[in-house]
């Protein structure tokens, strides 16, 4: 994987959304998605359409009753585009880390 | 719409919008008590040829057809209260043609794993005449694999929270 940086999901709204997408699972659903990208519907709505036409991300739409269900799921594309450019911001905070040795370092939570 | 290809500040906002997606993979509260039926129709399987009159193949069926549509009930509905779809495909084919096992695999092994041995007890034990212990092993069971399945979410929330491998 080469870490470079992608125009696409440069902007954090949609390095949100494809990096919720890669954390595995499947399918997200329109809200469970927005309220952990902390966003409105309105620019999950945008923001996913760019990432749909860029083929990043595929998108189900459904319906439970009357009400529209809309799921999302990263497709290969995405995946390689975002995990090379999350190795690129990790290589930057590492970069960054160095030359600020009080800097600390950040972990993911484990349960 | 700010820039953040130079911020890495970017990375630890996305660990924190993955665990607030890990939080949403909290089982509502029926859902436990409906797996656990589901074992318990499972694990009274074995008993069905002493209780029916009818032939085995006839009564186990009876147990197993509503055992397996209550599970798929109960993942239906898992998925659509919490929006997120984690399991339980077992491997999932990369773009580059590797292979890797989906997070709670181990907890997944030890599912079948119990459910054959105490089916097989049970059997055993029921043919030497000893219903009681086979019902004892049937609750252990039920229990070992309640045990199993609550790894197997917190395995999905772990795998959710920690990105899936994807940095």
């Amino acid at each position: 994987m080469t870490a470079k940086p992608d125009p696409l999901i440069h902007p954090i709204t949609r390095l949100s959304i494809c990096g919720l997408l890669a954390a595995g699972a499947d399918w997200v659903e329109f809200a469970a998605l927005r309220d952990a990208a902390g966003i409105s519907d309105s620019v999950l709505s945008k923001q996913s359409r760019v990432l749909e036409d860029a083929r990043y991300v595929e998108v189900r739409k459904g319906a439970v009753g009357r009400r529209p269900r809309t799921w999302f799921r990263l497709t290969a594309e995405g995946r390689q585009a975002l995990e090379g450019h999350l190795a690129w911001l990790a290589q930057l905070e590492e970069a960054l880390s160095a030359s600020t040795p009080g800097r600390p370092v950040l972990v993911p939570r484990s349960e | 719409m700010p820039d953040v290809a130079r911020d890495p500040a970017a990375l630890e906002l996305l660990r924190v919008q993955r665990s607030r997606l890990a939080d949403r993979m909290r089982p509502p509260w029926w859902y436990l008590p409906g797996v656990a039926i589901v074992w318990a129709l499972f694990f009274a399987g074995p008993f069905s040829s002493r209780s029916f009159s009818s032939p085995r193949s006839v009564s186990t069926w009876a147990i197993l057809v509503p055992a397996v549509a209550v599970c798929f009930l109960l993942q239906w509905g898992l998925t659509r209260a919490t929006g997120i779809k984690a399991g339980p495909r077992p491997l999932r084919v990369l773009r580059d043609g590797l292979f890797y096992y989906r997070p709670g695999r181990p907890a997944g092994i030890a599912i079948a794993v119990v459910s054959f041995a105490a089916v097989g007890t049970e059997a055993a034990l029921i043919r030497h005449g000893l219903p009681v212990a086979a019902i004892g092993v049937a609750a252990l069971a039920v229990a070992a694999e309640m045990a199993a399945q609550q790894a197997l979410l917190r395995a999905i929330r772990q795998d959710l929270r920690g990105g899936g491998g994807a940095a």
